[in-house]
């Protein structure tokens, strides 16, 4: 398509980013589907795996009512923890690249432990309200 | 009285706090998006708000009490939905940052005509989805309250209205994410104290098997039970398990009845044709009931009705023999064990599915057509993949300030909806072991509402059944609430603003929202006074599984592929969509009788769920056609992919709706 350098840039950055978030999101995925279609053929050919009794429950009953919530959460915050330490590294990457002065300091972000992320990366919950350390939005479009 | 007070609390605090909210709505980003500056918390709260519906907060219950194991896919499919959403389409969604679902469209492929399409699906999923919020809110007003049927719609409708008209998305956001707190309040305190007053092991769908009664429901002696006549159908049958129970006519009425299994060959209710039998009050004389040529027996009042054979010694034949009565009109009766002795548990609950069919897996709402694994994995496709892909909860995530919020927000969603849905299923086994008689007359879906009335304080079950009345009044509010705000952005921003007058000013396009906000209301109430006799949850899974089959694979590739095309994604929308639509339609109408032909079972269970088979159709239809239409993909794919995926402090994307505040 467009044979400039700046074009050939971003597309390869496109690619990493995709590349690396969906190795992350497709494992995670994986994990679940298989769970969501194995609890239905145990149900099925080993009933009385299924039906055995736990606490006024059925094991089924209590894996799919009561088990399975927190089983999902685990999964989503692994993935926002997985998916923030990608989106540091990607940044320090492209800074580091970027301006070679600031080569070691992106680095350094990237490998021994983040700098000031670190506690966001750590802990997938946030204080309510407070969002991970920006330091502009140029995205944004107001002032 | 009780309950009305407390439904009006929830809907006085609807009104005020969304004027306060409000506060000085002026751009339309406000409107649309709540100026992109919805905090993690309070996002998440807004979004679990609106998430939580009629059908989360009183449909999963009643469909837990009356067929067990298999609705348990339900809650945790609507949870679920949310990891699929995370991993695949809430970061990329939100830094694309645009106002609205047809914008993504649109933008993605630089197609106006894609907008078009994108927008039809945003108003079909919407109306097909706000149809069940108005139908639960006109049932909840008539069974507390008495009202007619009208009334709850007027109230839900004007009030959210009124409150998006007002201040649109910014004027529902702090709405929602307080009537989500209220409804888990509502659905885990009242929850609480009924466990702790008739026993928390009845709580457990163990109980049924340990209660000494062979895990079968029983009714009291003497218990009535109002059927709402044919008019209900087919809500207005009562199964009758054996010749024990009598059934009393205080006031007379008019019946059908019908063998629910046919019986064996030679028995004496196929020899005899003596199917059922009168008992006059006295028990002194008794008389074969006499069918007209409509079908219908009259029973005079205070007669009762027994099954048997008037030959004594044959009865426990009969006992074995499930027997079905349809009623012509609303008719209350009595249910009065036949041979009153002290041993005995009591009567079995008419319609109460068996244990095993209800405790354990594939019972009888999987197994209806046969193929209850298929019908399982299609159930969980759909709701998984459905909620990924509806409009109104995904218009949310553009109100976070970036990406990583996003994906927070969603995160701390499926924290909220597991504390809420993980006590839904505990209501209906409550309901099974201490409220029966709701079998018998087909109204499960009340079990929220109806089950304190059982407690012996008539005061405190009056004030927690208002609690849970009030906490379904704000999930049909808030609900509605985001839908209205999502099918309005759609008339006025896409319609209006994008379509019809490309320049309008910042002023008409907010002044084309709230006319469209007032237009889609009244058009609302309208469609929910039509749909009474429709079912809740059969309407919410037209919504998800066009949702399933529309947005959810156009997000997906959308976001992931980038050779995905305007051509491809449109065709694959329209033929998922729209196959999935026709296939549940056409299930209905062979449901209801309107359509007669006989298809296999197989074809059965596949129309009536259509995901597995129409997510995959429409996930194939955009990749062949765009690989055929390679050509076409948008000049600066690259471009896209980095505003997608690029963390905000790149500096690399932008959104692409700009929004105006700071250029005026």
């Amino acid at each position: 398509m467009d044979a400039g350098a700046g074009s050939g840039e971003r597309r390869e950055l496109a690619r990493r980013m995709i590349r690396r978030q969906s190795r992350l999101s497709l494992r995670l995925a994986a994990v679940f589907v298989v769970t969501l279609v194995a609890l239905p053929l145990v149900n099925l050919y080993a009933p009385s795996v299924a039906g055995t009794r736990v606490g006024g429950f059925t094991l089924s009953w209590l894996l799919l009512a009561v088990l399975f919530y927190p089983f999902t959460v685990l999964l989503s915050a692994l993935f926002v923890r997985g998916s923030d330490r990608i989106e540091s590294e990607i940044v320090a990457s492209e800074r580091g690249s970027g301006e070679a002065g600031n080569r070691e300091r992106g680095t350094g972000n990237s490998g021994a432990g983040h700098g000031g992320g670190a506690s966001t990366v750590g802990s997938p919950f946030p204080v309510p309200g407070s969002l991970p350390p920006q330091d502009d939005s140029p995205s944004e479009g107001r002032p | 009285m009780i309950p009305f007070l407390f439904v009006l609390f929830v809907v006085v605090a609807t009104v005020v706090l969304g004027i306060v909210a409000t506060g000085k709505t002026k751009s339309a980003g406000d409107l649309f998006v709540a100026g992109r500056s919805v905090g993690v918390m309070l996002n998440a709260g807004a979004i679990s708000g609106e998430y939580l519906s009629a059908a989360s907060f009183m449909g999963i219950a009643g469909l837990v009490m009356k067929n067990g194991y298999d609705a348990l896919w339900y809650p945790v499919g609507y949870a679920a939905g949310y990891l699929f959403l995370l991993l695949f389409i809430a970061g990329p969604l939100r830094r694309f940052g645009a106002y609205t679902i047809p914008d993504f469209a649109e933008g993605r492929f630089d197609s106006p005509g894609f907008r078009k399409i994108a927008v039809l699906f945003v108003l079909s999923i919407g109306l097909f989805y706000t149809m069940p919020q108005m139908k639960g809110a006109g049932v909840t007003m008539v069974s507390i309250l008495g009202w007619p049927y009208w009334a709850g719609i007027v109230v839900v409708g004007t009030v959210i209205t009124f409150n998006v008209a007002l201040g649109g998305m910014k004027g529902i956001t702090l709405v929602q994410a307080f009537q989500y707190w209220f409804k888990l309040f509502a659905i885990s305190v009242p929850l609480f104290i009924l466990a702790a007053i008739l026993g928390a092991e009845r709580v457990t769908p163990d109980f049924v098997r340990n209660d000494g009664r062979g895990g079968q429901p029983y009714l009291g002696s003497g218990t009535r039970v109002k059927m709402r006549g044919a008019a209900a159908s087919p809500a207005n049958a009562m199964v009758i398990g054996g010749w024990r129970t009598t059934v009393v006519f205080p006031a007379g009425g008019r019946i059908k009845v019908a063998l629910v299994e046919k019986p064996p060959i030679g028995s004496p209710v196929r020899t005899g044709g003596k199917l059922a039998y009168l008992e006059a009050p006295s028990r002194a004389m008794a008389k074969l009931l006499r069918f007209g040529s409509d079908g219908y027996a009259s029973v005079p009042a205070g007669w009762g009705l027994r099954f048997g054979n008037l030959n004594s010694a044959s009865l426990s034949h009969f006992g074995v023999q499930p027997v079905k009565v349809e009623f012509a009109d609303p008719t209350e009766v009595m249910l009065v064990e036949t041979m009153l002795s002290s041993g005995s548990p009591g009567i079995l609950a008419p319609n109460a599915p068996r244990k095993d069919k209800w405790q354990n897996p594939y019972g009888t709402l999987s197994g209806k057509h046969g193929y209850p694994l298929l019908w399982t994995y299609s159930l969980i496709v759909a709701l998984v993949c459905g909620t990924a892909g509806l409009p109104h909860i995904l218009v949310r995530f553009y109100t976070n300030p970036d990406g990583r919020a996003a994906k927070r927000t969603t995160l701390w969603v499926m924290v909220l909806l597991g504390a809420f849905y993980v006590f839904t299923p505990l209501w209906g086994t409550l309901g099974r072991a201490a409220m029966p008689a709701l079998y018998a007359s087909n109204t499960t879906d009340a079990v929220v509402i109806r089950l304190p009335t059982v407690l012996q304080n008539e005061t405190l079950g009056l004030v927690l059944s208002g609690i849970t009345a009030a906490g379904a009044f704000a999930a049909f509010m808030s609900t509605f609430s985001g839908l209205l705000v999502s099918m309005s952005g759609a008339f006025a921003h896409d319609v209006y603003g994008r379509m019809l007058r490309p320049g309008a000013s910042d002023a008409s396009r907010l002044r084309a929202f709230r006319f469209a906000a007032v237009g889609v209301g009244l058009l609302s109430m309208g469609l929910g006074l039509l749909v009474e006799t429709f079912d809740i949850a059969t309407m919410v899974g037209w919504a998800f599984a066009i949702g399933a089959a529309s947005y959810f694979p156009l997000l997906l590739l959308g976001a992931w592929w980038r050779g995905l095309t305007a051509a491809g994604a449109a065709t694959g929308m329209l033929l998922g969509g729209f196959a999935s639509l026709g296939a549940i339609v056409l299930s209905m109408l062979l449901d209801k009788g309107v359509v007669t032909a006989t298809f296999p079972p197989l074809v059965r269970a596949l129309l009536e769920q259509p995901a597995i088979w129409g997510v995959p159709l429409s996930l194939t239809t955009m990749w062949a056609v765009s690989r055929a239409t390679a050509g076409k993909i948008p000049a600066d794919v690259d471009g896209k992919m980095i505003r997608l995926h690029a963390p905000e402090e790149l500096g690399l994307g932008r959104n692409y709706i700009q929004d105006d505040a700071g250029g005026h």
